[in-house]
C-alpha cells in the first residue's frame, strides 16, 4: 500500500481549510469565509454545512467551534505558564489580549509548546505604545523587562545545568594570576544568564509571588538592575549584581581573557581587592564558572 | 495473525507522570505498576523533568506517549522530531511508543490539538504509509490511539472503527484503545461505542486509556479532569474481556488530585476485570445525565512545565 499524491492533495486541501477555520481569531464563521479557507474549496453559501456533519444536538459550526475555542485558549494558557507573574501583573483579560495578538502573528511551528513564548518579549517590545517621555522608561518597558526575565527563568529551569558536571572553586579563581591570566578564559556554567533591566524586576518578581492572589501589584519605579540566573539542584537561583560585577561577568562570559578583563574593570569601576575577592567567593559559591581554558 | 499485544507485556495499572507529583514520587516511591510520559515534555529537557524521568525510569516501566507526531498530516514527517523521540527512547528504554490517529497542523504550523481526519480510503492510505515510515525510522512498532473527536466530514466513507482496524492491519502497528475517547466520540457522533470496540483487532490492542471528561450538555469534551464515569468503566469491562487484559493507564491532566487519589482511581479497574463480553449498557441511549455543563472546557492535550525558582 502506498500513499497516493493526488489523494493526499485533496487531504492537504481539507487540512489547510480546517486549520484556517479553527485558528481564525474571529471564530469559525469568519474562518470559513476567510481567503485562506476559500482558497481551498472556493466560496459557498454555507461552507461549514457543505463540508462538515452535524449531530442531532449540534450543527457543524458549533461542532468545529470546539476546536476553534480550544485553539487560542490552549495556547494562551500555555503562555500563562511561561509568564505567570506577567499574567498576574496584567490581569487575566489584558494578558489574554496580548497573548492572542502575539499568537496571531506567531503561531506555533514547533513540535513542542516549550518554544511557544520565545518571541513574546520581543513582540511586546515591538508593539508597545510610544513613550510619553523618550528619555525615561515607562510601564511598557517594565512589562517587556518582566517578560524577558520570566522567559530566562523558564529556559534556565529546563535547559542544561551543572548538577552532574565540574565546578570551579574559589582557590582556582584566586590562582588565576600572573602571565597565565593574560590568556586564561573562564568557561561559564551552561545555566548562567545575565539579565539587565531598566526596572528592579527580580525584586518585583519576589514581591508578586508572595502577594495574595487578589492583591493589587504596583509597578516599581525605574531603576537599572542586574541579576545573574543560575541553577542548583534543578531550582533556578537569582543573584542580584552590582553594576561593575555585571559588567565584568558579561565580559568574561563573552570570552574576554581573565587578566585584561579584571584590569579593565578595576580601572573602570575603581575596584579594591576586597570587593573583587568577595565577588570571586560568590561566583565560586554559586558555581557560575565550571572551568578554565588556556591557563 | 500477530501474537496478543504484538508480544508487548501487560504492564498492569499505570498513571501519567505529571510534574505536580514529582516530589511525592521521589519521596515516597509508591508501589505503582508503570508510568506513561508525554514524550514532548522530556525530549528536550535538560532540567528537573528529565532528571525525574531518569529516576522514574530506573525504578518503574515507562511508556512514551506523544502528542505531536501528527501522523495524519499532509506535511512531510518531521524527522528532527522523530530523531529526538528516538534518542529519548534510547535513553529511557520505554516499553513502547504511542501517539494518536490524528493530525496536529499543516503548512508548517502546529495547533497542538488532536485534529480529526476525513475517514476516507485516501486518508487511510496516507496514514498507513506514514506509520510504516515512522516504524522503520524508530525501529519498533508504533502504537496509535483513537482520539476524541467533535466533528465529522461529509466526505468520510467509513466509520472510525473500520478506519482504525484497517490501519492497524495494513501498517502492522499496535493500538492504544482509549475507552473514554470511544465513549466521548460515540456520544458526539451518535454511534454505538460497543460496536466500535468489538470491531477492533483485539490482538493488536497493546494498551487502554481511561479518563474523565466534561459534559457540555450537547456534547462531551475529553478534558482528563474528572474521575472515570460508570459508563466508561462498563466499556472498559468489555474491552478487558475481549482482550484478556492489557496495560491500563489513567489520564488526569487538569485539576490533578494528590497522587494517592489518582492512583486509587486507576486501581478501581480491578473491579471490572473478569466481566463478560455481553452488552454493557453504555449505548448512546444510556447517555449519562450531566451534573453540570462547561462550555469553556478545553480538550486535552495540555502539558505545562512547572518552573521552580528560589
Amino acid at each position: 500500500m502506498t500513499s497516493n499524491p493526488d489523494d493526499s492533495t485533496e487531504l492537504a486541501r481539507m487540512q489547510r481549510w480546517f486549520q484556517a477555520v479553527v485558528s481564525h481569531p474571529d471564530g469559525v464563521e469568519a474562518g470559513a469565509t476567510s481567503p485562506e479557507a476559500e482558497a481551498e474549496f472556493g466560496s459557498s453559501e454555507n461552507p461549514l454545512e457543505s463540508i462538515l456533519t452535524g449531530s442531532s444536538k449540534l450543527d457543524p459550526a458549533n461542532r468545529i467551534a470546539v476546536y476553534a475555542n480550544a485553539y487560542f485558549a490552549r495556547l494562551v494558557d500555555c503562555l500563562g505558564e511561561v509568564f505567570p507573574i506577567l499574567k498576574r501583573t496584567l490581569g487575566d483579560e489584558a494578558f489574554e489580549g496580548f497573548a492572542a495578538e502575539y499568537l496571531k502573528e506567531n503561531p506555533s511551528r514547533s513540535y513542542t509548546l516549550h518554544r511557544l513564548g520565545l518571541r513574546f518579549p520581543e513582540f511586546l517590545a515591538v508593539t508597545r505604545p510610544p513613550r510619553e517621555d523618550a528619555s525615561q522608561p515607562d510601564w511598557a518597558d517594565f512589562l517587556v523587562d518582566l517578560a524577558r526575565f520570566e522567559l530566562e527563568l523558564y529556559e534556565v529551569f529546563d535547559g542544561p545545568g551543572i548538577e552532574d558536571g565540574p565546578r570551579l572553586d574559589v582557590a582556582q579563581l584566586e590562582a588565576l594570576d600572573g602571565p597565565a591570566a593574560e590568556i586564561t578564559r573562564l568557561t561559564p556554567a551552561p545555566c548562567l544568564r545575565l539579565v539587565a533591566t531598566s526596572f528592579p524586576v527580580s525584586e518585583f518578581y519576589t514581591r508578586a509571588r508572595a502577594a495574595a492572589a487578589d492583591a493589587e501589584l504596583e509597578f516599581p519605579d525605574p531603576e537599572p538592575s542586574w541579576v545573574a540566573l543560575t541553577r542548583r539542584d534543578y531550582v533556578v537561583r537569582r543573584l542580584p549584581l552590582a553594576a561593575g560585577e555585571h559588567a565584568l561577568l558579561k565580559q568574561l562570559i563573552e570570552g574576554a581573557a581573565f587578566g585584561p578583563a579584571l584590569e579593565a574593570a578595576a580601572v573602570r569601576d575603581d575596584l579594591d581587592e576586597a570587593t573583587v575577592g568577595a565577588w570571586f567567593a560568590r561566583w565560586a559559591r554559586e558555581d557560575l564558572f565550571v572551568g578554565v581554558v588556556g591557563s | 495473525m500477530p501474537v496478543p499485544r504484538l508480544g508487548l507485556p501487560n504492564l498492569g495499572l499505570g498513571v501519567g507522570l505529571r510534574a505536580v507529583h514529582y516530589p511525592h514520587l521521589l519521596r515516597e516511591q509508591p508501589d505503582v505498576d508503570w508510568f506513561e510520559i508525554i514524550s514532548e515534555n522530556y525530549m528536550d529537557s535538560r532540567g528537573r523533568p528529565r532528571h525525574v524521568l531518569e529516576r522514574i525510569a530506573s525504578r518503574y516501566p515507562v511508556v512514551m506517549h506523544g502528542v505531536s507526531l501528527s501522523i495524519g498530516s499532509t506535511d512531510p514527517l518531521d524527522f528532527e522530531y522523530l530523531a529526538r523521540l528516538k534518542a529519548l527512547a534510547g535513553d529511557i528504554r520505554p516499553a513502547w511508543i504511542s501517539d494518536h490517529v490524528c493530525w496536529t497542523g499543516v503548512a508548517g504550523r502546529n495547533t497542538h490539538d488532536l485534529l480529526p481526519l476525513p475517514l476516507t480510503e485516501a486518508s487511510l492510505r496516507h496514514v498507513v504509509s506514514r506509520v510504516r515510515q515512522v516504524q522503520d525510522f524508530l525501529e519498533r512498532p508504533l502504537v496509535l490511539e483513537n482520539p476524541s473527536t467533535y466533528v465529522g466530514f461529509r466526505g468520510s466513507t467509513m466509520p472510525e472503527w473500520e478506519f482504525i482496524a484497517r490501519m492497524a492491519e495494513a501498517a502492522d502497528c499496535g493500538l492504544l484503545l482509549d475507552v473514554n475517547n470511544v465513549y466521548v466520540s460515540a456520544i458526539n457522533h451518535e454511534f454505538d461505542p460497543e460496536a466500535f470496540i468489538r470491531a477492533l483487532p483485539v490482538e493488536r490492542i497493546v494498551q487502554f486509556h481511561i479518563a474523565g471528561h466534561t459534559h457540555c450538555g450537547t456534547h462531551l469534551i475529553d478534558t482528563h479532569d474528572h474521575p472515570v464515569v460508570d459508563l466508561v468503566w462498563s466499556l472498559y469491562r468489555l474491552a478487558h474481556a475481549l482482550t484478556g487484559g492489557v496495560s491500563t493507564l489513567l489520564e488526569w491532566d487538569a485539576h490533578i488530585p494528590p497522587f494517592p487519589v489518582l492512583h486509587a482511581e486507576v486501581l478501581k479497574a480491578r473491579a471490572y476485570w473478569g466481566g463478560s463480553e455481553t452488552a454493557t449498557s453504555a449505548s448512546p441511549a444510556a447517555l449519562e445525565v450531566p451534573e453540570f455543563s462547561d462550555f469553556g472546557a478545553i480538550p486535552q492535550p495540555l502539558h505545562p512545565l512547572l518552573v521552580e525558582v528560589q
